[in-house]
């Protein structure tokens, strides 16, 4: 345990090195690690704790600790705290481990960073504190691994030998008020221990009330205030008293055992840098292209990553096919179904792992809580605050890595909306989309310039909408009230490599094993929605079709044709092979199931191609351009640039309806199209991290909400714009 | 004369670049405990360092820390000039 930047996860990360997971907590997505760590004679398991500046528990995240500290709700107790503390800053350091103190676990204090406080003049001295404080006081250079074989050593010896911190003797009105808060709670059928008294206490709306059954908590709440009052009638204000008692007793510790000036101020250092960094001006613009910096590396530099990835797919596909030769249904659920589906999860560890790397550097080096700080009152509107940016700006590129980013928000309700908002970023496998109806529909029609707002536009459309719905719930619909925001900027330092590469790893690996096998089922499910019924009427059917077409066009006799058709590579075999592919897509289960519900999207403008479509790019946005492809009987290697399926699209007509004979594609069905794809939630990838970040109900309305979202505007754009066309053009 | 009454001051209200002593903290709230427990006690000396951009949050020196308060904070924290 420890405060936020005093080196907690390197100490941690040399400890346990990879023998770590990040720790799921059922209901809190609190960012936790817990690993092994070798000791002569065994093993011991490890908690690394979220930091915290002190056991103040007002939301369930920060209950976790109280919880894990009393061994209660399946946890169990720790045998030994190891308190990471700043060296350069003992005193408020201090304040936690001395909170910690009246839950009687044995400790040991680590003084990280002792380079750092002997640069700044410090002389501390250990025995002294340890003479103080009761437990054995280390000092460690977590980031160059000093002092890490004597933790082990007085880890491995505490563990035998325990000692307990020294508690503060407490003045009589806390002792009084503290022994009524026990009392009382008795009465109402929960036994408290002291500590957990004192937390509910001097909590303002402690989380811990909720171990109290929903009514007897007014008469809890009466008892705190009676119990408050003790402790006013002491002299003392009950909002200030824990602290002050602490730091009171600390200041005195600290005088006896600490020699050299601390300032006011965390560093000199530190401060020149942030007079550039915070500068109004240039401070604003460094953010910027920082920011940039990270968009670029997500969206373009994995790029090649990607494109690799997606052609070594290829690969595999086409060296795996010949083998299952014999087997045609097991042959197209391997490749097509299984191996597809492993090739688009792994696709997406490019982007996880730069983004994360990123991430890691702005908070190892201490530049995050700057960003965070230039960002906050934008963030304020909408009940978050300016931790949320980068979470939301890397959403930009892909949601993915931006989901998982807004793990490390420890305000739950930041988090969540900081989650919820993600998808709406419009993520770069959007942009197929618009690039196809911009540059098939718009451009011909309004040129490059107007195309090219459209295009830009689009990036926000996202953002229009979801931005007025959070700060609306935010406004309105809330329960739970935001943590102040209190952000500590700390000391600048040089990240630590190894942490670097371990969160790298970490988020990779989190990838895959918890989405990836979700991800993995939906892509062999769209496999056999779109595969099955497959039967071998359809393809005589179609062939038998296109033959006669061939002859009817005339020139090429019957004899001919089938020996033409024979030679695999001619381009006669090509267009039959999309042919058939286009026919087995119209049979089966999706392509039936697109034309049924086609009525559904009938408000938008949507034909039943184009809702066969939608509906496949469920899991995976950028689908839809290889499935227009084979239902306009393309086959599915188009992409968004494809002259013949923008021309194919161009010609696309009515077969039947009310508007038999009209284009298909007009400009108010190729705007409603692209609003779709710009709020619709079609990303299994994205659903699945929001169902393992949070949980299932978070992300089944999250889908369900786009999705509804989604067709509302789309219908309204239509429909609007159909209108606007009809009376413009007399 | 008028007794002149010495008007208390906010810590939002403090100029840049200028330190001063808190007093005290007023309110209950989850606000002032997490204050409290950052070490910002009466007697403290705080001083203030940058503005983000759009006015609002405010960086501090207190304690050994820099930290950011947002208005609604800093408007809770009572100081005297020193």
């Amino acid at each position: 345990m420890g405060n936020p930047n005093t080196g907690k996860s390197t100490i941690f990360n040399h400890l346990t090195g990879i023998r770590q997971r990040v720790a799921n907590y059922p209901g809190i997505t609190t960012e936790a690690k817990h690993g092994t760590m070798s000791l002569p004679g065994g093993s011991a398991e490890l908690l690394d704790l979220p930091g915290a500046y002190s056991l103040t528990a007002s939301s369930p995240d920060e209950r976790v600790v109280i919880d894990v500290l009393l061994g209660h709700e399946g946890f169990v107790r720790p045998d030994l705290l190891v308190c990471i503390l700043d060296a350069s800053n003992l005193q408020r350091n201090l304040f936690l481990a001395s909170q910690l103190a009246e839950f009687e676990i044995p400790m040991i204090l680590v003084l990280n960073h002792w380079d750092v406080a002997k640069k700044q003049g410090l002389r501390i001295s250990r025995e002294k504190l340890e003479e103080h404080l009761g437990v054995p006081v280390l000092a460690t250079v977590g980031a160059k691994g000093e002092g890490i074989a004597e933790l082990r050593a007085a880890i491995a010896e505490t563990l035998e030998s325990p000692r307990k911190m020294t508690r503060i003797s407490w003045r009589d009105g806390v002792n009084e008020a503290a022994a009524a808060v026990v009392s009382g709670g008795s009465e109402c059928g929960v036994e408290l221990t002291r500590p957990e008294a004192m937390r509910l206490l001097f909590d303002f709306n402690s989380a811990l009330k909720e171990r109290f059954p929903a009514e007897r908590r007014k008469e809890l709440e009466a008892i705190l205030d009676r119990a408050r009052e003790t402790v006013h009638a002491a002299g003392l204000n009950p909002a200030a008293a824990e602290a002050v008692l602490h730091y009171g007793h600390l200041e005195r510790i600290l005088e006896e055992s600490v020699e050299g000036e601390v300032s006011v101020a965390a560093g000199q250092a530190s401060e020149s840098i942030d007079r550039l960094l915070l500068h109004r001006v240039w401070g604003s613009l460094i953010f910027l292209g920082i920011m940039w910096l990270v968009f670029q590396s997500v969206y373009a530099w994995a790029g090649p990553l990607m494109d690799g990835i997606d052609s070594l797919t290829g690969i595999v596909q086409d060296a795996v096919s010949p083998l299952l030769s014999g087997l045609p249904i097991f042959q197209s659920l391997v490749v097509d179904g299984i191996i597809a589906g492993v090739g688009g999860v792994v696709i997406f560890v490019p982007q996880i792992v730069i983004l994360f790397l990123f991430i890691a550097l702005l908070e190892g080096s201490g530049y995050m809580a700057r960003a965070a700080f230039l960002m906050d009152k934008m963030f304020g509107w909408c009940g978050l605050n300016g931790k949320s940016f980068v979470p939301l700006l890397s959403s930009y590129a892909c949601a993915i890595p931006g989901v998982m980013a807004a793990r490390s928000l420890e305000d739950g309700k930041a988090r969540i909306t900081t989650i919820m908002l993600a998808p709406f970023m419009s993520c770069s496998a959007r942009l197929p989309v618009y690039l196809l109806m911009i540059g098939a529909f718009i451009e011909p029609q309004y040129g490059a310039f107007v195309a090219g707002g459209v295009l830009f536009a689009m990036h926000f459309v996202g953002l229009a909408v979801s931005v007025p719905i959070a700060w609306f719930v935010n406004r309105v619909v809330t329960r739970t009230p935001s943590l102040p925001f209190i952000l500590e900027m700390p000391r600048y330092q040089v990240p630590v490599l190894r942490n670097l590469l371990l969160k790298m790893w970490e988020g990779g690996r989190e990838f895959i094993v918890r989405a990836g096998t979700i991800i993995l089922a939906f892509s062999v499910i769209i496999w056999a929605l779109l595969y099955f019924p497959r039967s071998a009427s359809v393809e005589q059917a179609a062939t038998e079709t296109f033959m006669q077409e061939v002859i009817a066009a005339g020139g090429i006799a019957e004899q001919e044709l089938a020996t033409r058709l024979a030679d695999e590579e001619s381009e006669l075999a090509t267009e039959l092979r999309n042919r058939v592919e286009g026919a087995y897509v119209e049979q089966s289960y999706l392509g039936r199931f697109g034309k049924a519900v086609q009525p559904v999207f009938d408000p938008a403008g949507f034909d039943w191609k184009v809702t066969v479509g939608v509906i496949s790019s469920f899991p995976a946005r950028e689908v839809i351009i290889a499935t227009l492809g084979i239902t306009y009987k393309l086959g599915g290697d188009v992409d968004e640039e494809s002259d013949s399926l923008r021309d194919r699209m161009k010609a696309e007509t009515w077969t039947s309806g009310a508007r038999a004979g009209q284009p298909v594609f007009t400009i108010p069905v190729v705007v409603a199209i692209m609003v779709f794809f710009a709020l619709c939630s079609q990303c299994g990838a994205t659903v699945a991290v929001i169902a393992r970040q949070l949980n299932w109900g978070w992300a089944i309305l999250s889908f369900g909400g786009m999705t509804l979202l989604a067709w509302v505007a789309a219908v309204v754009v239509y429909q609007l714009g159909t209108f606007l066309s009809s009376i413009s053009s007399p | 004369m008028n007794g002149l009454k010495l008007e208390l001051m906010r810590l939002d209200r403090l100029p840049a670049g200028e330190t001063a002593r808190v007093v005290k903290i007023h309110g209950d709230g989850d606000s002032a405990v997490r204050l409290h427990a950052l070490g910002i006690l009466p007697g403290s000396r705080i001083h203030r360092r940058q503005t983000a951009p759009l006015g609002d949050p405010v960086a501090y020196d207190v304690n050994g820390q820099k930290i950011s308060l947002r208005r609604g904070e800093a408007s809770l924290i009572e100081v005297e000039p020193g």
